[in-house]
């Protein structure tokens, strides 16, 4: 096996320890690593495909894969270009990102009610 | 000029969701080097931050600094910390010319007095009363004794600003120096390379607006998130240097296998960046990568250290015990080493070896 692909590995797994026992996990960055040629693959290869994948697209497409390990993900964030701007594993049951964000909600509620006024105002007019 | 608008209102003007700025605080958080559980911080910080002014003076340069920062095509991290700060001058980007810059420049300084941030690329040329460079017929020496009076922090960005760079080099016929030399009084912070990464130049900038302070410096006034770790350390052939596995020549075995390019005057053990990591024109490669030793451009005096194809020293040991050493040691026999080198740098320097198109075609033994 690769070089610096087996203490990655060992990293995850006493990350999954943790988020099992306290539900904390934790991540590793990826870009910035002094990866060897075979690094990024073997550890590709380790953690597998998993069951979900997502795409965010903002400010570029950012995929979102769980690996065949339940809790490892896998974040490719790239930009306009689809140069890889950010990558990391992160042990976690769902990863921050795809949560919505609070403010968002409250905004989502408010255009929402905006609409049904209008529809309403709409129909009261017709 | 600099507005009241908060960077997370202006990212949203421009249509960037709250998920894309998380995403930009995260990619700013690895930036910085920062871990990922800071990244709501920084998502805080820079929700609230006030776009700061920022007035940019090109000294005695090539414009290879600004050509770093521009080469990057939108939208991209460097795009969006650019539209987050107010470059109200900078005389190769901006659109006025001639007395309508240099009003500008003036206006800037008086209305942000004491909260400016000032960027200088391009050393100084103190020889004749400074009279080697000039802009609007203002000496550079005068102009940064100007610009730094209301200058919260300075970014002296390049090896030139830095260091005095390749100006300063022997025999310096304008008596170029850096910015630390001249000016004594205010916050510097040396963004050295030549170029430097452009990310480096932003991650600065992001700091700033992040934290609003200055980021931890070494010894040589550089971020240690950036210059903290040498070229070799981080190198991703150091595993090679590590089993005594090093290329002779160019075209040899070992320079086809990617071994180590030590002999071959790689600079890495005495250079301190982020190239080996951050990597250049878009992640591509860096130098090393490419099959050429890093010259050592970040650091100071490098166009006076000796041949760029002599290798820094010879191990007092032989090298398959010294690489025994330093495997069994890891980063700290590689520091070690470092700091034996860098006196061995230093007397080079002294020496001033010149390079000569046979020192390439010479096997580095050879090579004077």
């Amino acid at each position: 096996m690769s070089t610096n692909a087996p203490p990655l590995l060992h990293e995850i797994a006493t990350l999954l320890d943790r988020l099992a026992r306290t539900g904390e996990g934790g991540n590793v960055q990826l870009y910035g690593l002094p990866l060897q040629p075979g690094d990024y693959e073997a550890l590709q290869e380790a953690l597998g495909e998993g069951e979900i994948s997502a795409e965010l697209q903002a400010l570029g497409p950012t995929q979102i894969r769980e690996t065949a390990l339940y809790g490892v993900w896998w974040i490719t964030h790239r930009n306009g270009e689809q140069e890889v701007v950010d990558e990391s594993i992160e042990v976690t049951r769902c990863p921050a990102i795809l949560q919505t964000p609070a403010e968002d909600v409250a905004e989502a509620a408010l255009a929402l009610r905006k609409r049904l006024s209008v529809a309403t105002k709409g129909e009261h007019d017709g | 000029m600099a507005d009241e608008h908060s960077l997370g209102e202006l990212l949203r003007e421009q249509g960037i969701s709250r998920r894309g700025f998380l995403k930009f605080c995260g990619a700013m958080a690895s930036l910085m080097a920062l871990p990922s559980s800071m990244v709501p911080a920084i998502a805080a910080a820079l929700e609230k931050a006030q776009r700061p002014s920022v007035i940019w003076l090109s000294f005695q340069e090539c414009t290879g600094c600004t050509e770093s920062l521009t080469r990057s095509h939108s939208p991209t991290l460097e795009s969006l910390i650019l539209n987050a700060i107010s470059l109200d001058y900078h005389h190769t980007l901006q659109a006025a010319s001639g007395e309508a810059a240099e009003a500008a420049r003036e206006a800037a300084m008086k209305q942000f007095f004491g909260k400016y941030l000032l960027v200088v690329d391009g050393s100084i040329p103190t020889k004749d009363g400074g009279v080697y460079s000039t802009i609007a017929g203002i000496s550079n020496l005068d102009m940064l004794h100007e610009a730094a009076k209301g200058a919260a922090a300075i970014v002296a960005v390049g090896t030139c600003a830095a260091f005095g760079g390749l100006p300063h080099a022997s025999p310096n016929p304008t008596g170029a120096v850096a910015v630390s030399d001249i000016i004594k009084d205010k916050p510097i912070i040396n963004v050295s390379g030549c170029p430097p990464i452009p990310v480096v130049i932003t991650g600065v900038l992001a700091h700033y607006l992040t934290f609003g302070t200055i980021p931890e410096l070494d010894d040589l006034g550089r971020p240690k998130s950036f210059y903290g770790e040498s070229i070799h350390d981080r190198c991703y052939r150091r595993p090679f240097y590590d089993q005594g596995k090093f290329a002779k020549t160019f075209d040899d075995e070992g320079a086809r296998n990617g071994w180590c390019l030590f002999e071959l005057g790689c600079k890495g053990p005495t250079t301190f960046n982020a190239c080996a990591t951050t990597k250049w024109n878009q992640g591509t490669s860096f130098p090393i990568e490419s099959g050429h030793g890093c010259l050592g451009c970040s650091e100071p005096d490098f166009w006076d250290a000796g041949s760029f194809y002599q290798a820094l020293s010879t191990p007092i040991t032989p090298v398959g015990r010294a690489a025994a050493v330093a495997a069994a040691a890891g980063i700290v026999g590689g520091a070690a080493i470092a700091m034996h080198n860098r006196h061995t740098k230093a007397a080079a320097k002294t020496a001033h070896q010149t390079v000569t198109i046979d020192d390439l075609e010479k096997p580095s033994g050879e090579a004077k």
